[in-house]
């Protein structure tokens, strides 16, 4: 088990990440998530140890790593553009970190087998495309059997199509070899799709952390929600089962009485019903569409809807209560 | 922009090729001549003569020793200060950057002087009529030219390479060893090979610090000319060394070609990170204390001694540059006018023959323009001294040159060109078509795309040729050794002669001290025209 404790660590020179703390059990693979400039290459950086804390402990079992050096950690790390020896064969590069093993040719065939590139010892990592540089590094970094592998945005060179493909994929060889994996993403998809648990952070702070379930029906505020993409974040107050926006009134029979700002899920608005509001834009999904409605106040709501609705019509419609979700960041 | 040679052309290249023709081709094939044609009789006399004489054998033998020993000292000292460059930022980086690269610079003279108030017979330590005393000083030489190969290559190397390996379980030794330095092994062959031919044609440094032992095929050339007047002998041994010089730079460029290999390169502003851990921090500083203390040290001493009097400190020596000696027909003091008249002159002629061959390298496209490019920097891999003894072998026929005021600055500008066509084709390619497009779809006429776009930046480029030229006229001392008379000398020269005479070492100390001041001044111009990192220099 891996444990990070209070972890404070500086970039050129300014303190940036304070009280981290983070779990990763043996054989769950916990996913780290936040926009680009949080800290989350920066802390997977720092546990791998190329980067030295200003405070906090990272220990293993019971074992304090601290000063450590990093090829004395027995973890792994795939890097975002793989970062292959480019004057090295594929077999070199995946043999590299077990070079003088007994079993090394054999371990090299079976990494390269479990990332679907059998016989490729001998080609040149130059010529590769894109999708299979990322297994040969994935290879690589699994052939010494690290404690911890950390994967950092390890799809995020390929496009859209070969990311969604090799996610669910990644997701099954992990939990095929019970490996201990941190993995690193700025897509909130790729997160609910590859972990066990996750870790919100922004600004070197953690937001949130909580298994992908429980981090998309309970955000932890406002920015998670906002991060996780729910548009509709709305102030009501709150009496005996009913809540007041600025435009109107609607049933929300879990909240408690008192001020409020909650998540309006997008597919918790249905047609028909006693509020109304003015298409303003309309986008077609595939499946559904997503409708812009401005409320009489001026303010917005984002809708999916399975119907058509024309920009510029009125029209009426309900929110379903189950898909309102109270923040714990209250308004003052 | 660019385009096939057209009949317009013919004017851009005739200019530059008749030049080259006559001041370079011309002169090496005399020397050619000499070497194989003895009273009239086609043969390899001299040739024989020079491998049958022990000095000379010696010589050639010291030639490639010298060299080898020197790049290989050059390497391992200058590699720490490359890593440095590379990886870490930090504050006074691009200032220090600069300054390392001025003894590169300075003249050979200037340099020959430092190092003999350092370390010869009255510096801190005497080791002269050592081999060493040659060794440091082409160290000090060519430590700039590791650090900007080396280190310019490093720095764009991504340091998650050798992160990937220590993640693989390397120690930060073993990562260097398999990843870094295989990595690495292009850019040291280049900068080595550079240093070698460097110190392989070296001739101002051997013949003021290597007395009577030392003697290279450069030295030797002079030799033979000046004291013994044995021409076929000296034209055998240019021959000799333009056959060595040859095969180094063949070795180059198959270096260069071999450099083919992917490498995920990443702006060197990513790469550098500033000092993290305390050993980090001691790597740095000791690193920079230390090459700083080698580069400056001989400088500095160089000034101070010029400045020491009898009785403490003070410009004796200074004043007595106004005063005739022995060693020259002339007071010391009227070498800087010398000097500075020809440099005006050489820059005058490089910069305009230069611009010329820069356009049709950079604006056309052809396998002539090609060649013409290759052709234009020949006269860099010549030795100086092979380019003055061609010069007093050649020029006397169908003209007599050899006496005319013009001979030093064409001299020098045949040595300067390549500097300035170097400087200027990047800067002419680096205008970028979609400026131009972009200024005519603003309504300017092509005459004023060219005008307002073009040529501003060509003109930078032509300053910092200049700068360049003017810098390499004022301390050119293998052609102008030859070519000098002796009621014109130059500051190089001059300085030379003072060396050589018992005395008059003073002196010696402060014209080379205003020798070092004038070229870094223009070096230091250069620097205030200099944008972005375009350019070769």
């Amino acid at each position: 088990m891996l444990e990070v404790r209070d972890l404070a660590v500086s970039f050129e020179g300014e303190p940036f990440m304070h009280h981290v703390n983070l779990t990763v059990p043996d054989g769950a693979v916990v996913a780290i998530l936040g926009p680009s400039g949080s800290g989350k290459s920066t802390l997977l950086r720092t546990i791998a140890g190329l980067e030295s804390p200003d405070a906090g402990s990272i220990s293993w079992n019971g074992e304090l790593l601290n000063g450590v050096p990093p090829h004395a950690r027995g973890f792994g790390l795939m890097f975002q553009d793989y970062a292959l020896f480019p004057h090295m064969t594929v077999g070199a590069n995946v043999a590299f970190g077990i070079e003088g093993h007994p079993q090394a040719d054999r371990r090299v065939t079976e990494v390269l087998e479990w990332v679907g590139l059998a016989g490729y010892e001998h080609r040149s990592v130059g010529h590769l495309s894109g999708g299979e540089q990322q297994r040969v590094a994935l290879a690589r970094s699994l052939a010494p059997e690290p404690r911890v592998l950390m994967l950092d945005e390890p799809v995020g060179s390929l496009d859209r199509a070969l990311r969604e493909r090799i996610v669910p994929q990644l997701r099954e060889l992990l939990v095929r070899h019970q490996i201990t994996a941190i993995y690193v993403t700025h897509d909130q998809e790729e997160a609910f799709t590859i972990s066990d648990q996750m870790v919100i952070l922004r600004d070197g702070t953690m937001m949130q952390t909580g298994t992908p379930e429980q981090v998309w029906s309970f955000p932890a505020n406002a920015w998670v929600a906002g991060f996780l993409g729910f548009s509709n974040i709305i102030d009501v107050d709150v009496s005996r089962g009913v809540a007041t926006a600025s435009w109107g009134t609607f049933d929300a029979s879990a909240l408690a009485d008192g001020r409020h700002r909650v998540i309006v899920r997008e597919t918790a608005i249905e047609l028909g019903g006693p509020l109304s509001g003015v298409a303003t834009e309309r986008r077609f999904r595939g499946g559904h569409y997503q409708v812009t409605i401005e409320m009489r106040d001026g303010s917005t709501l984002e809708a999916e809807l399975d119907e058509a609705t024309r920009v510029g019509d009125t029209f009426a419609f309900s929110i379903d209560p189950e898909g309102v979700v109270g923040l714990p960041d209250s308004p003052a | 922009m660019r385009r096939p040679l057209r009949i317009g052309d013919v004017f851009l290249v005739g200019v530059p090729l008749l030049f080259l023709a006559y001041f370079f081709a011309y002169p090496l094939g005399a020397i050619l001549l000499k070497s194989l044609v003895t009273n009239g009789r086609l043969g390899l006399a001299p040739f024989s003569d020079v491998f049958s004489r022990g000095t000379l054998r010696g010589a050639i033998w010291f030639t490639v020793w010298q060299a080898t020993a020197s790049m290989l000292l050059t390497l391992a000292v200058a590699l720490p200060a490359a890593f440095v460059f590379a990886r870490y930022r930090f504050r006074g980086k691009s200032l220090l950057k600069a300054a390392i690269t001025v003894p590169f610079v300075l003249p050979t003279v200037v340099v020959g002087t430092a190092f003999l108030a350092l370390l010869g017979p009255t510096g801190i330590v005497d080791l002269s009529g050592t081999v060493w005393l040659i060794l440091i000083a082409h160290v000090f030489f060519n430590f700039a030219v590791v650090v900007r190969t080396v280190g310019g290559f490093w720095g764009n190397l991504d340091p998650r390479l050798e992160e990937a390996a220590r993640m693989l379980g390397a120690s930060r030794w073993r990562a260097f060893q398999k990843v870094t330095l295989p990595l690495l092994r292009p850019a040291l062959a280049a900068a080595g090979s550079i240093v070698f031919l460097f110190t392989f044609t070296s001739f101002g440094v051997i013949l003021i610090l290597g007395g009577p032992r030392f003697s290279t095929i450069e030295v030797e050339i002079y030799r033979q000319t000046i004291t013994y007047l044995q021409l076929p002998i000296a034209a055998a041994l240019a021959v000799i060394q333009l056959v060595g010089v040859t095969s180094i730079l063949l070795t180059y460029s198959a270096f260069q070609r071999r450099r083919a290999l992917e490498l995920p390169l990443r702006p060197s502003e990513e790469v550098a990170r500033p000092p993290r851990s305390a050993s980090d921090r001691l790597l740095l500083s000791g690193t920079l204390v230390l090459s700083g203390l080698f580069l400056g040290t001989p400088l500095a001493l160089l000034i101070v001694r010029s400045l020491r009097t009898n009785r403490g400190f003070g410009l004796a020596a200074y004043r007595a540059l106004g005063t005739r000696t022995s060693a020259l027909f002339v007071p010391p003091v009227e070498a800087i006018t010398n000097s500075l008249l020809i440099a005006a002159a050489a820059t005058l002629l490089a910069v305009t023959i230069g611009m010329m061959a820069a356009a049709i390298v950079a604006y056309r496209t052809s396998l002539f323009s090609r060649a013409f490019d290759v052709l234009l920097m020949l006269p860099l891999g010549t030795s100086a001294v092979t380019i003055g003894f061609g010069f007093l072998v050649a020029l006397g026929k169908p003209i007599d040159l050899r006496t005319s005021p013009v001979l030093l600055p064409i001299a020098h500008a045949l040595v300067a060109i390549p500097f300035v066509v170097r400087t200027a084709v990047p800067v002419m390619r680096s205008v970028r078509q979609d400026l131009r497009d972009a200024a005519a779809m603003l309504g300017a006429t092509p005459a004023r795309v060219w005008r307002r776009i073009d040529l501003p930046m060509i003109s930078r480029a032509g300053l910092i040729g200049a700068g360049f030229a003017f810098a390499v006229s004022l301390g050119e001392f293998g052609a102008t050794s030859f070519l000098a008379r002796p009621s014109t000398p130059t500051l190089p020269i001059a300085i030379f002669r003072l060396l050589s005479r018992p005395g008059t070492f003073p002196q010696a100390l402060a014209l080379a001290t205003v020798l070092m001041v004038l070229t870094a001044a223009s070096m230091f111009a250069i620097e205030r025209f200099r944008f972005g990192e375009v350019g070769e220099f």
